[in-house]
This record gives C-alpha cells, sequence and structure tokens, in this order.
C-alpha cells in the first residue's frame, strides 16, 4: 500500500488506498458530492445498489479513475478519464503591451495536470474572455471580438503528459484578459476548468493632474479616464500649458491623452465618429499623444486675442480658420502648438482635425 | 541610344529629385509641397548693456527673397554648459508674455525676455529661447524682416548656435485620422523635415563666464572668440584680425609675467581697436563679442 489520499472526481470525493497498483486499490470510500458524508464504502469490483453507485475499472489500467458512475436522486454524473484534470494554469509574464505599441505582446500560458495523462490521453480547449470595464473601457459593444488570440484554442495530451502550452498574442486593447482552460471528459463535456489573468497595458502611465494652467477636457462617459501619459509626455504637456498660459492668459483644453492602460482608444458610440472597439485615432495608444482643443479659456477680460485664427491647412495649403464662439473662449493658432510642442520635448504636430502633439517615447 | 538614355535620367532627376525628400512609405504626404530650405537668413544681433549691468541682446532675423517659406520662429541656444557660472537673473526685465520655466533655470545661462508685437516667446526643455509668430499673419516673408526678439542677460556675449524654422504646414503630413499612419514613421519624417529646412547658425546671445575665473585661461578664450569672429565673418579685414593678434598676445605675455597692469593698457588698446573698426571691419557681432568680453577680463585682474 503506497498510501492514502483524497480525491476529487467531479462532484465526488473519495477516499483511495492509492497510488499502488490494482490490487491495493480495493477499498473505495464514496463521499457525498457536498462532502457530508459516506455514501457508500464498497469493493471496486461490486456493484452497491442503494442510491446507486457503481465503481469499476478495465483490465489492468492502474487508474481508479476508470469509469464511475454516480447517481443520486436520478441524477447521473458521469466522468471518464477523470485524471484529466487541470491543477495549475501559469501565463508569462503576466503583463504585455497592447498590438501597436512597442514592447512584447505574446504570453506562454502553461497548462498543468493534477497527474500525467493517461493512456487514452487528455483534450482540453482555451480561451481568451475579456474582463469587462478594465483598461479605462467603460463600455460594452463586443469587447469579446477585440481580445487577444490564441495560436490553437485546442490542445491535446498523450498518454504521460502533464502540461500543455498555448501562446497568447494581445490585441489592441487595453485591459485585463481572462485565460480559461477546459478539460473535456470522453464525451467531450467540461471536466474540471480554471482561469487566470493577462494585464495588457503600456507600463508606467501617469495622470495628468489638474493645474491652473490647463483644462482638462473631452472625458466621456465611455472613457472617463483619457489623460494618461508617459512620464516624459506628462511632465511635457505641463510645459506647453504653462508656456501658453503665461504667453496668452489663456488655459488649453488638454482633451484626449491615452487611456489609463493605453492600447486602442476607440471613441464611439454612434453617432460619434465610430463604433466602440474601432479606432479613429491610430495614435493615443502608448501615453505620447496629446490633442488640444482649438479654443482655450481665456483669463483676461475682454481677451485682446482674436477668436478667429489658422488652426490648419488645407490640401492647397490655403489656412483653415476656426472660430470659437464660446464665451470667453479664444481661438488656439496652429503655429504657436507647433513650435511649444517642439521646445518642450520635442514633438511634432500631426495634421488631425484637433490640435495634435505626439511626443517621444 | 545613350543620348536619349541621358536625357531620360535627367528628366527623372529633376522631376523626382530623391535627394529631397525624406525616404518613407507614409501613404498621404506630400514632400512636393515642401518649402525649400531657408538660406541666406540674416541674423543680426545688437549688444548693448543696461543700467544695472546686464545686457541687452536685440536680434533681427531676415528672410532672404531666395526662399519660398516663411520664417515662424527662432530659437537661440543658451545653456550654460559644464564648468559655467550660474549668473544671477534677478531685476532681468521680461515681458509678462515669455515663459522661462524654474525647473530650467540652473541648466541655462539666466535672461530675461521680449518679443515683437504678435510674437510668442520662452525657454524649452531644448534649452533654447525662442520665439514664434503667434499666428498666420505674422509670419516673416520673403524679403522681410523683424526684430525686437530681445534676451537680457548677465552673460556676456558668447557665440552661440541659433535654429530658424520655416512654416512646415500640417497638411503636408497624412491626416491621421484618414490614414492608417505609422506614427514612429511620421515623427521621423517629420523631424528629418524639420531638421533639413531649418536655417542653422550661430550669432553672439548670452553665455556664462566660468565658474572659476583664470585670467590667462580667459585670455586664451578671448583670442579663440576672435579666431571665431574672424571665421565666421564677422571680422573681414585680414590686417585687423593680425593687429588684434598682436594686441591679445602681448597681453597674453604681460599676465604670465605677472604685469597686470601693462595687460591691462594693452587690453584697453584693444578695446579702442574694436570700437574704432565696428560697422568697418567689425560686425555687431564681433565689437559685442571682443569688446565686452575685454571689458570683462580687465575688471577681474588684480591690479
Amino acid at each position: 500500500m503506497a498510501g492514502c489520499e483524497t480525491r476529487r472526481l467531479g462532484d465526488i470525493y473519495y477516499y483511495s488506498a492509492w497510488p499502488g497498483s490494482v490490487s491495493e486499490c480495493r477499498t473505495l470510500t464514496v463521499h457525498r458530492p457536498d462532502g457530508s458524508g459516506i455514501v457508500a464504502a464498497y469493493d471496486c469490483f461490486v456493484l452497491f445498489v442503494g442510491f446507486f453507485a457503481r465503481c469499476s475499472w478495465i483490465g489492468d489500467n492502474p487508474s481508479l479513475e476508470t469509469v464511475i458512475n454516480y447517481s443520486l436522486s436520478l441524477s447521473t454524473y458521469s466522468f471518464s478519464q477523470p485524471s484529466c484534470r487541470v491543477s495549475g494554469l501559469t501565463v508569462s509574464p503576466s503583463s504585455v503591451v497592447p498590438q501597436g505599441t512597442a514592447g512584447n505582446n505574446t504570453v506562454n500560458v502553461v497548462i498543468t495536470l493534477t497527474s500525467p495523462a493517461p493512456a487514452s490521453g487528455c483534450k482540453g480547449r482555451v480561451r481568451v474572455e475579456p474582463v469587462e470595464f478594465s483598461g479605462g473601457h467603460n463600455h460594452d459593444g463586443n469587447r469579446k471580438d477585440h481580445t487577444g488570440s490564441l495560436d490553437h484554442t485546442v490542445f491535446t495530451l498523450s498518454s504521460g503528459e502533464s502540461t500543455a502550452s498555448v501562446t497568447y498574442t494581445s490585441g489592441e486593447v487595453g485591459g485585463q484578459e481572462k485565460i480559461i482552460v477546459e478539460m473535456l471528459d470522453g464525451n467531450g463535456n467540461v471536466s474540471s476548468t480554471k482561469q487566470t489573468t493577462v494585464d495588457v497595458k503600456v507600463e508606467g502611465l501617469q495622470p495628468l493632474g489638474a493645474f491652473v494652467s490647463y483644462q482638462l477636457t473631452g472625458s466621456r462617459e465611455a472613457h472617463p479616464t483619457n489623460h494618461y501619459g508617459t512620464a516624459s509626455t506628462v511632465t511635457n504637456i505641463g510645459g506647453v500649458a504653462d508656456d501658453y498660459y503665461i504667453e496668452a492668459g489663456e488655459l488649453l483644453g488638454i482633451n484626449d491623452m491615452s487611456l489609463v492602460w493605453g492600447g486602442l482608444f476607440d471613441i464611439g458610440p454612434p453617432p460619434a465618429s465610430n463604433v466602440f472597439w474601432y479606432a479613429p485615432h491610430t495614435s493615443h495608444r502608448k501615453g505620447t499623444s496629446m490633442d488640444i482643443d482649438l479654443c482655450a479659456l481665456s483669463t483676461i477680460p475682454n481677451d485682446p486675442n482674436p477668436q478667429t485664427c489658422v488652426v490648419a491647412y488645407d490640401e492647397n495649403d490655403a489656412p483653415i480658420y476656426h472660430t470659437c464662439t464660446t464665451n470667453n473662449y479664444v481661438c488656439v493658432p496652429a503655429d504657436e502648438i507647433v513650435r511649444l510642442c517642439r521646445k518642450n520635448g520635442n514633438a511634432i504636430m500631426a495634421n488631425e482635425l484637433t490640435h495634435h502633439c505626439e511626443f517621444p517615447q | 541610344m545613350k543620348k536619349y538614355l541621358l536625357i531620360t535620367l535627367l528628366i527623372v532627376q529633376v522631376q523626382f529629385p530623391s535627394f529631397v525628400f525624406a525616404q518613407t512609405q507614409l501613404p498621404g504626404y506630400h514632400p512636393e509641397r515642401l518649402p525649400n530650405p531657408l538660406e541666406d537668413i540674416g541674423v543680426k544681433v545688437r549688444v548693448s548693456q543696461g543700467s544695472d549691468g546686464y545686457f541687452i541682446y536685440n536680434y533681427e532675423i531676415y528672410n532672404s527673397p531666395v526662399n519660398n517659406g516663411r520664417i515662424v520662429s527662432f530659437d537661440i541656444d543658451i545653456q550654460r554648459g559644464d564648468g559655467k557660472a550660474y549668473v544671477r537673473g534677478d531685476g532681468l526685465p521680461r515681458a509678462q508674455r515669455c515663459h522661462i520655466p524654474i525647473n530650467l533655470m540652473p541648466s541655462i545661462t539666466q535672461v530675461g525676455m521680449d518679443s515683437p508685437p504678435n510674437w510668442n516667446c520662452s525657454v524649452g526643455t531644448d534649452l533654447m529661447a525662442g520665439w514664434g509668430a503667434h499666428d498666420y499673419p505674422y509670419h516673416i516673408l520673403s524679403g522681410q524682416s523683424l526684430s525686437g526678439m530681445i534676451l537680457t542677460s548677465y552673460g556676456l556675449p558668447g557665440i552661440r548656435d541659433i535654429k530658424v524654422y520655416p512654416l512646415i504646414k500640417g497638411s503636408i503630413y497624412p491626416n491621421i485620422a484618414k490614414y492608417d499612419v505609422d506614427m514612429d514613421e511620421l515623427r521621423r519624417v517629420q523631424l528629418q523635415d524639420r531638421d533639413r529646412l531649418s536655417f542653422k547658425s550661430k550669432t553672439v546671445g548670452p553665455t556664462s563666464p566660468p565658474s572659476v575665473f583664470d585670467p590667462i585661461s580667459f585670455l586664451d578664450y578671448l583670442i579663440g572668440l576672435k579666431h571665431q569672429a574672424a571665421s565666421l565673418g564677422w571680422i573681414d579685414n585680414s590686417g585687423i584680425v593680425n593687429s588684434l593678434d598682436v594686441k591679445l598676445d602681448n597681453a597674453k605675455k604681460k599676465l604670465s609675467q605677472g604685469d597686470n597692469s601693462t595687460a591691462k593698457n594693452i587690453l584697453n588698446a584693444f578695446i579702442n581697436d574694436v570700437k574704432a573698426q565696428v560697422g568697418k571691419h567689425l560686425t555687431s557681432e564681433a565689437y559685442a563679442l571682443l569688446k565686452y568680453n575685454a571689458m570683462y577680463l580687465i575688471a577681474n585682474l588684480t591690479k
């Protein structure tokens, strides 16, 4: 007798003189599914018809768990190949960057069984699910269609194998994602399951805090925290806004930067410029982007700066003027933002409807 | 056949001068709309001394008619540099609209700033003082000039790097909402364009003196300034250069012999020569460099 251990087969707990040879395993104690007591103790070759419990195994297969049928209150619990149970699920690394940003975006997922696979092998499947509302996305809308992907979703283990691995590749969306593994019995039913999470994020993003020289704008219910950036970008944005405030006495409206974990910054929903989970922005993913509103709030009574100014140039190089119509708001000229973004962190200005400065990584 | 091939090659070269544009696959990029690189930009500075002893640097920028681009901004290096003293900045006149961040002050030669009407000014993390047109109507068009970019500083006149930037319209680059743009590539292309089209030169600007004053080292520095002024074309007569050389060499000999009094007399004569030649064979830049640094040397020599 090699020892005793308590095992669980699905809903049934039993005590077994195991591991050992078949001949050593003659006594099986079956507990109620809720663990409230012993249902029957019997020799595995004997059918006990009370609560109708039956235990048998085939030939010399040393697995106690080959076939066990257990019935209680007309419910039938069927367990075949019960040794194909997942005991461990690890991800390495546990945090990756969203696709479209620089860095590693693949994860090695390792699935470990409680014991090596029996001769008939084991089969399982794995899938990815989003953790809703994570990563700064306070909205739904088929997020599950925009998660990361797996190189395969079904896996098998041959006799004696106890681990399998799958490669996860992050998608564009930042946030937490669940990796869920399910082991299947011979009938294709789920016999055991385990899950873990992967963080899909740009590390080190910091919030742009409120300050006297600018206003934080652009926050919407779907993305309430839209002002995250790298440490240097946050510092440089402060520099741009401070310069402008001192030059003009006006508070720039700092609009979208990045979400708390970076990645895709969708806007949505209709009738806004696009639907959820698709990008009107190809940037704003890694904490280096800043949009500035075309109009700034003036702190100067009767501000002499014009409400109309050049905010861009059209495809024929002609200036495009914009007029601010809200009281106390004056126009923010593009060329001055170009200069200030250059002087505060060597940013470039992207061609967009708003003023968009792109800072170095 | 060869003749036709040559003509074809020439046409291709004229129509697609590959060396002009950044090599990139950016969709929606229109390099053909870029202005030509700025050339022959005139940057003049007049340096005077305020009543409190600080220097006033008044810059004038001239956009040559050869350029088809508008000038939108002008930067001058004011980095303090290693081994340079921290000059005081209190009391320097500064227009309210000019922002000099406090956190940058240890890294720069302290300055005050002012700007022409409708131009803004600030010191950036690039450690350059800069001015820029507030809006489209105030750019410096080709053939035009603009003065009134002013620095005030206790920093001595030194030779400084400058950059003058043309207007580069955003519409030259892909609209990032319309095109799937690789932002890193966009950044690379824009920075390359910005650098290639800007005008880089040197002028005179505030410079911190050495943190440890050594008369002979400083005189060597003054001699170096004179050499650079000549090579930059700020002294246009070799006879004058030689004459100034002789005086500075003699002053150095006297300093080496511990004869500071005679050295001072020679340096005063040097200053008189400089004054006599300003507007003739010395530009205002050379004048400011040589006069004020010689005066600083004299003022710091013991008797």
